[in-house]
């Protein structure tokens, strides 16, 4: 008699908003199984238990507790339902048992609609219905299990609700702790929820039990503990200590998160070609996915073989990830794709390649491991030059599979790609302070070529151990990501831990390195290629244009000679020296070849991928020479463009400028 | 010091129950929040028919002692009980099917109108009567329909106490039912109350702070402070046993000779003052207050005429 007393005052209290709720759930249901079948490709209308398990029932849940609960206790009749002719947990059953039977009756019904539209094209059992309800019904009343202990701790129910969600996102998405075993995720996340006839699942199933009796248990302790007073001090708005509280949990459990926290370990890249090439003493796997191209993979394999000797001679035994190149005839011959999955990934076209190419491939499969062994650490903008630079030293000095010449050569090169740079750049560059932004302008090749110069020139003045002793402080000690480290990285200061290895101050060193950079251009080999590119700057612009409506333009210009002004520009009757085949290859004829690069630039993009799908190129002369392209990009957008120019005497092309325009 | 020497209630149907077990008793009853001993070995029976006035300062622990008597709190030690039984478990809540009870804090569901309430009050109360609710809804002037949650603080306390006479009690506990009113609707509930109760046989427990909402109502009165019962009796007793001597201070005025009042036993509740004025309070433990007459008492003294409100802060100042 007086459970019903209270189960009807629970109903006329909610019964509006009851009918309501599952009203509007009810016709969710109906809409969604009707646009599931409407779809071309329709899925079984079981999947809406999933999708109900997603969205409506945790809601259902969420708005009941709301409602029978929070509600409840903020209209302080604690004492008048105490001295009610009842025992206490009479009125806390009723609505534990109310919000179970609406949550639980609400899967019901889903299940119901979604076997009544199934069973058109399916069998569906007894059996199989059952365990269809033992399993959803288990999950949606675990649901209002967690929503009626947490609606009972009043205030601290938005801390609570923060806590689950992030602890569940976590264990999902970032924890090493794999739960997609474990209860509710395995019946949830199996993806077997909607369509496994047989097996019942009897650890999940225990498992979700045994949690949601936890959660109700807590619940009811909340409820009734000390007399309801915890529940009713519970249900008191927060006072400042309260916030206070809460923002020591929040930031207490955010720490200690981040002192839990292992990166999980990545799958391993499968590679199933029998067109392969495995090394014998590194895990270094080379996949030349055609016969053809077996013969260019060998130097390859060779040379990185000979690099890690190398890097473990030089600095040290390490552990060292297995490495990956693959590859892909539909790249350029300068262009490559680095990717990670257990180890370096690294796509290029290795038909195409020579020696300075196979260099590049194999920097970049250094530069990946490094990374892995640093913990990323040294990707931070303090150290990153220095990784570059590092890898590039190991390669450029290895004698694998080239002959003098090739190395020679190469090394030319690339101290004339890092003259240019420095001229492009100017005389205050940076490389620790500055490193993103001198990547972001001049591209990644070039600042590795700068990067590999200083090294270069450290090596002339304090000898090769120095480096590798900032090898081993930079690139070998684990990046720690926890909060302690954190603060512990706070207070490191790089100059300082440079000039501690090498003996010379930061500063003096850049002067030095810039003097001696530019005398390298003394050196006729090195001479002859930065002769070869007449520019050395360049500004990009949109346009306004009455033809064409808007223009993108990049335009180049000699160091000594002022930007052409863009309002002049006009779009050349003839586009004969516009290159319109699309192909990368194209650019790699024997001529200069003036590149604008552009793409859509979103809110927060920092670098971008050097392989643009969008370029306008041309063969320049001149000392200046203007690009232009068709702007596609809406009002307000922002576009990122960079200028670079192609020519014979350089592998990978010279970038001279990289900006975001906004579209006007 | 307390004084457990019960007087005859005046209440009508009270005559001749004085050996009656009593309706709600408290033996040796100690609560305890955390360190904070709120009652400590409190003793307080409460007579079936008597109207009981239960007094004490806020914080005294009355509130605590009600919560005891209801069965919302259990005490640490000692016993309570409540028509003869122990509020222990299950027999809190049908104890609680006889008691009606008016809160401090008139906290019903506020969504509820007091017809709705009157519905949920039915199917909790065994002995609840619709006529005795709809009358006293009518007599104190409460609209049936309206939430009771927009109602001013005295027309919840109206509301409480019809709900609570409605349920047809054995005892009536009320807590601080006056707290937070103006001394018109304080005035008008009181004498609410006094037609309700008075020429009933229902019980009464009437706590409060104040000793005028009990004054013409109450049989006996116990005084609680520090958690402690301080007094215990009558009214009547409590005043025609307390005298108050002053004396303005000069050069010729004696010193007040309690030792000449030997052979009247009785205690000291106050004595002292400042250079200008003393003060003697005495209460006679066995008889009333000896007749002293003006010209007996010694150079400068004279009796001063005490109100109950004047004994009651006596009482209370005495214990500090």
């Amino acid at each position: 008699m007086v459970t019903l007393t209270f189960l009807r005052k629970e109903l006329v209290e909610h019964g509006l908003a009851i009918a309501a709720l599952v009203f509007a759930v009810v016709c969710a249901l109906f809409i969604t199984l009707a646009r599931q079948q409407n779809q071309e490709f329709s899925i079984s209308p079981l999947e809406i238990l999933s999708y109900s398990l997603y969205t409506f029932i945790p809601l259902t849940a969420f708005i009941l507790g709301n409602r029978l609960i929070v509600r409840d206790y903020r209209s302080r009749a604690q004492l008048f339902t105490e001295s009610l002719p009842t025992r206490r947990f009479i009125p806390v059953l009723v609505k534990y048992l109310l919000g179970a039977f609406i949550v639980t009756g609400l899967m019901l019904i889903t299940l119901l609609l979604a076997s009544r539209y199934a069973s058109v094209v399916d069998s569906i059992t007894p059996e199989y219905f059952g365990l269809l309800a033992l399993k959803t019904l288990s999950l949606a009343l675990l649901y209002w299990s967690v929503m009626f202990a947490i609606s009972l701790s009043g205030h601290l129910r938005l801390l609570l609700y923060v806590l689950l969600i992030g602890s569940v996102y976590y264990l999902l998405t970032t924890s090493s702790v794999d739960v997609t075993d474990f209860g509710p995720f395995a019946l949830l996340m199996d993806g077997t929820l909607a369509y496994e006839r047989v097996d019942i699942p009897y650890k999940a199933l225990k498992e979700t039990w045994a949690l949601t009796a936890a959660f109700t248990l807590v619940g009811f302790l909340i409820a009734l503990w000390h007399e309801g007073s915890m529940a009713e001090v519970l249900s008191r708005p927060m006072a400042r200590r309260d916030y206070l509280m809460v923002g020591f949990i929040v930031a207490g459990f955010a720490t200690v998160l981040s002192i839990l926290e292992k990166e999980p370990s990545p799958d391993p890249f499968p590679i199933a070609t029998r067109h392969r090439l495995d090394g014998d003493a590194h895990a270094i796997t080379i996949a030349y996915m055609e016969d053809g191209a077996k013969a260019a993979a060998q130097p390859v394999l060779e040379g990185l073989s000979n690099d890690l000797d190398t890097l473990q001679a030089t600095i040290g035994p390490i552990a060292l990830t297995p490495s990956y190149i693959v590859h892909d005839d539909s790249l350029a011959s300068w262009e490559f794709i680095a990717e990670r999955a257990d180890g370096p990934l690294v796509y290029g076209n290795l038909t195409e390649a020579d020696h300075y190419d196979r260099v590049v491939f194999r920097t970049t499969v250094l530069h990946q491991l490094l990374l892995s062994t640093s913990g990323s650490r040294a990707v931070f903008e303090y150290f990153h030059w220095f990784l570059d630079g590092f890898t590039r030293r190991i390669t450029e000095a290895s004698t694998a599979a080239s002959t003098a010449t090739e190395r020679e050569q190469s090394r030319y090169e690339l101290m004339a790609r890092a003259v240019i740079s420095q001229e492009v750049l100017g005389d205050k560059v940076n490389l620790i302070f500055q490193w993103q932004t001198i990547a972001d302008t001049i591209g990644y090749a070039s600042a590795e070529a700068l990067a590999y110069s200083a090294l270069v020139y450290l090596e002339e003045q304090q000898g090769a151990d120095v480096i590798n002793d900032l090898a081993s402080r930079w690139l070998l000690t684990p990046y720690e990501r926890d909060s302690r480290a954190s603060l512990r990285r706070w207070t490191n200061d790089v100059p300082e831990e440079f000039e501690d290895i090498t003996g010379l101050n930061w500063s003096e060193f850049m002067t030095g390195w810039r003097s001696w950079l530019r005398a390298q251009n003394d050196i006729p080999e090195i001479a002859r290629r930065t002769s070869a590119l007449s520019y050395r700057s360049g500004a990009v612009h949109i346009v306004d244009n009455d033809d064409y409506g808007q223009l993108l333009l990049g335009s180049f210009a000699a160091s000594d000679s002022k930007l052409p002004d863009p309002s002049e520009f006009e779009v050349p009757e003839s586009s004969a020296s516009l290159i319109t085949d699309n192909s990368l290859q194209e650019r790699n004829a024997a001529q200069t070849t003036c590149v604008l690069n552009y793409d859509a630039a979103g809110p927060f993009d920092t670098e971008m991928d050097f392989v643009f799908d969008n370029f306008s190129a041309q063969a320049c002369e001149g000392e200046t020479f203007t690009v232009y392209d068709f702007n596609i990009a809406g009002s307000g957008d922002r576009v990122y463009m960079t200028l670079e120019v192609q020519l014979p005497e350089f592998h990978q092309p010279i970038r001279l400028h990289a900006e975001r325009v906004t579209s006007p | 010091m307390v004084d457990t020497n019960l007087q005859e209630p005046s209440h009508t149907s009270v005559h001749a129950q004085a050996n009656i077990a009593p309706l709600v008793s408290l033996t040796d009853v100690t609560k305890r929040y955390g360190k904070l001993t709120v009652l400590e070995n409190l003793n307080l029976h409460v007579r079936p028919g008597e109207i009981y006035g239960f007094l004490g300062r806020n914080g005294a622990g009355k509130s605590t002692a009600i919560r005891l008597m209801m069965g919302i709190s259990p005490p640490n030690s000692g016993t309570v009980s409540v028509f003869g039984a122990p509020m222990r478990g299950a027999r809190c809540a049908k104890a609680r099917r006889h008691i009606g009870f008016v809160a401090q804090e008139q906290s019903f569901y506020p969504w509820m109108t007091p017809k709705r309430l009157g519905k949920f009050m039915r199917g909790l109360y065994p002995d609840w009567s619709d006529d005795r609710y709809y009358a006293l809804l009518k007599r104190f002037e409460l609209p049936l329909t309206r939430k009771a949650g927009s109602f001013s603080g005295g027309m919840k306390a109206r509301l409480a106490l019809s709900m609570a006479l409605a349920a047809m009690p054995r005892i009536l506990i009320l807590d601080e039912p006056t707290a937070g009113m103006d001394p018109v609707a304080r005035r008008q509930f009181l004498s609410l109350v006094k037609a309700e109760v008075q020429n009933s046989d229902t019980t009464v427990f009437f706590s409060t702070h104040l000793i005028g909402d009990i004054e013409s109502l109450a049989d006996r009165i116990g005084i609680l402070d520090g958690g402690k019962l301080v007094y215990e009796g009558s009214l009547q007793e409590l005043s025609t046993r307390t005298a108050s001597y002053t004396a303005n201070v000069t050069a010729e005025t004696d010193a007040f000779p309690l030792d000449e009042l030997a052979g009247h036993p009785f205690e000291t509740i106050r004595a002292g003052g400042d250079r200008t004025q003393q003060t003697v309070v005495l209460r006679w433990l066995e008889n009333e207050r000896p007749s002293i007459p003006a010209s007996a008492l010694p150079n400068g003294w004279q009796e001063v005429p005490m109100s109950l409100e004047d004994i009651f802060v006596a009482i209370i100042l005495q214990q500090h």
